[in-house]
Parts: C-alpha cells; sequence; structure tokens
C-alpha cells in the first residue's frame, strides 16, 4: 500500500486502513457465500430458537433469571424477519438473565448488539476504530434498515452496504453519538 | 477471613458452557443482573473447594442446553477494581464469597437497557473476562482439582 497525495488524503491515514491494521488475521473466519436455499434454512432455524427462548421458564439458568415474555418474543421475531429480509441476520440470537432478547453481529470490524424488550430496544456498535452508533427507545421506533445500516459499518465485506451507501452510516454516527458526547 | 479484600487477591470465578465461545471466556462471565457476580476468594477457598462448590452450586446439566463446568477463571482485584467495578465481601453465602458488583444501573426486567448502560456494563464485564485467566479443566467430571494452578 502506497500513500496517496490526492488532496492531502492517505491511505494510512484513513479510518479502514487503521482498523485493517488492527484486526487479527488469525482470527478471521472466512465464510462462504451463502445460497439463497441457505438462508431460507438459516431463517427456519433462527425462528426456531426464538421457539425455544419462549419456552424458558423462570429462573432457566438456575441463578435467578426472567423468563422471555411473549411480548419480549413477537417484538424479536417482528425485527428478526425485517432484518432477514434485509440479508442482515445476527450471528447470534440469545435471551438474557433479565427477560429480554439480545441480537449479537460479530463481524470483521467488530461487533453489534441489539436488546429487545417488552416495550423498549437498545442498540449500539462497538467498532474496532472510531466512534460507536447507538440508538435506544421505544420498540415502535426501532427501524431495521437504520440497524442493517449501522451493521454494515462494522463488516468490511459487506454487500449490503453499496458504494452510494457510504455516507449513511456516518450521518447515523453523528446522530446518535451526539447524545452520547 | 478479613472482610477487606486486598488489591493483590486472587478471586476465582466458576466458568461452563455458557460462558464460552469458541473456546474464549464471554463477558456475561462477569455480568449478573442483580449486580452480584460470585467469586471465591483464592487465598481462603483453594482451587479444588471452589471447583467442588462449582459443580455443586452452579452446574446444572437439567438445563437446556445444559450449563456444565469447564474449568475456572483467575483474575485479580486490582483488575476488577481498575475497570471501575467493586467487590464486597459476602460470607452469608459461604465464609470465602465474594461479589463484584458493576454499580452502573439496574435494569428493569423485561425491559432493554438504554444503549449507553448496556455498552459501558458489556464493555466493562468483556475486559474482565479478556483480563482473566481460564484455567480449562481437564477432568471436569472428577471431583480432584487438575488445572495447573
Amino acid at each position: 500500500v502506497t500513500t496517496s497525495s490526492l488532496s492531502g488524503w492517505s491511505i494510512e491515514a484513513s479510518p479502514i486502513a487503521k482498523a485493517a491494521s488492527e484486526i487479527d488475521a488469525e482470527s478471521i473466519q472466512w465464510r462462504p457465500q451463502s445460497l439463497p436455499e441457505t438462508d431460507v434454512w438459516i431463517d427456519a432455524a433462527q425462528e426456531q430458537i426464538l421457539r425455544e427462548i419462549s419456552a424458558l421458564p423462570n429462573d432457566w439458568d438456575a441463578s435467578g433469571a426472567s423468563r422471555i415474555s411473549p411480548a419480549a418474543i413477537e417484538n424479536a421475531r417482528v425485527i428478526l424477519q425485517q432484518l432477514q429480509s434485509r440479508n442482515c441476520a445476527p450471528d447470534f440470537i440469545v435471551p438474557t438473565s433479565s427477560g429480554t432478547v439480545q441480537f449479537d453481529w460479530e463481524r470483521l470490524l467488530g461487533t453489534a448488539h441489539l436488546e429487545i424488550g417488552n416495550t423498549t430496544f437498545g442498540f449500539y456498535t462497538a467498532p474496532r476504530s472510531g466512534e460507536s452508533i447507538l440508538d435506544d427507545g421505544s420498540f415502535e421506533a426501532l427501524n431495521a434498515e437504520e440497524i442493517r445500516f449501522a451493521v454494515a459499518s462494522i463488516d468490511a465485506g459487506s454487500s449490503a452496504l453499496s458504494l452510494a451507501d457510504w455516507g449513511r452510516p456516518y450521518r447515523l454516527m453523528g446522530r446518535y453519538t451526539a447524545r452520547a458526547a | 477471613v478479613p472482610h477487606d479484600i486486598p488489591d493483590d487477591e486472587i478471586l476465582i470465578r466458576a466458568v461452563t458452557t455458557w460462558h464460552l465461545r469458541n473456546g474464549k471466556l464471554q463477558g456475561g462471565l462477569f455480568r449478573h443482573p442483580a449486580d452480584e457476580v460470585s467469586v471465591s476468594r483464592r487465598r481462603w477457598i483453594p482451587p479444588w473447594l471452589a471447583k467442588f462448590i462449582a459443580k455443586a452450586r452452579v452446574e446444572n446439566s437439567q438445563l437446556s442446553p445444559p450449563k456444565l463446568y469447564t474449568g475456572l477463571a483467575f483474575v485479580s482485584a486490582a483488575i476488577i477494581r481498575s475497570k471501575g467495578s467493586a467487590i464486597v465481601d459476602s460470607r452469608s453465602e459461604y465464609l470465602g464469597h465474594a461479589d463484584v458488583q458493576n454499580r452502573i444501573a439496574s435494569q428493569q426486567v423485561g425491559e432493554a437497557l438504554p444503549a449507553e448502560v448496556a455498552k459501558i456494563i458489556n464493555k466493562r464485564a468483556k475486559d474482565i473476562a479478556d483480563a482473566a485467566a481460564y484455567v480449562p479443566d481437564p477432568k471436569p467430571r472428577s471431583l480432584a482439582w487438575h488445572g495447573d494452578r
């Protein structure tokens, strides 16, 4: 990689190059491009996970965890279907001991976490470098398209993020991190 | 057994199959909704006894998926405090027991934490998990401790 002096911009100083330099190459697990049939199977498997989570009783972790209410499960199902239709299904779906459902994404440039409750949600990205994207509030205000863009910001190989989209995550970032500051 | 826990004390946290992902400790190991993460004080509770307690109180093969003991995580009180968490003696559980407390926010059952709070809590728990030394037990079903500490 060589330095480009075009308009004072350099590849080495770009946030993407900085993030790439911090990546442990051995930790990367390359996944093959999924086929449409595979996506159908994954969608069904994730729906099955939600069904199993919905069947958990109180104290399901033997440490006092709360059961996951039908409202939280239904909210999770709604947003999961919206994310799946955008090719942005989470990598992990887990219950929390607080009675909520959590979606996790673990991507090349960081992680993202979405917690879904009966009436509320909380979302943040934890990029390897740069600012986090934060969002929370009433579940009715949760926007799957914004989640997709936020997840794309930590996914170097995301096909969900086209060249024309590059400005959008940063606009979201400004919107949500302004409050954190 | 003094109530004060000095920085140079080592604390032991039981690790189960629920706390591992790809062989690495998850931040959830040091997070609890009631803000009471149970640990044993190494100075007073040797690893073999910590393992016995873990198998008696934490392991539960009837859960789905089974919550099986896999080993012990060791972390100093100084590291936990350096991340911003507190450690309090809680001998009402058993002599040599302590709780790690984040003291950031309490969570309403069934509702999500605000994003900024969740990020801080999860990062702190992950930082502590990353700093802890996880020693897998080569013979988790045995009653004796076979780890190298």
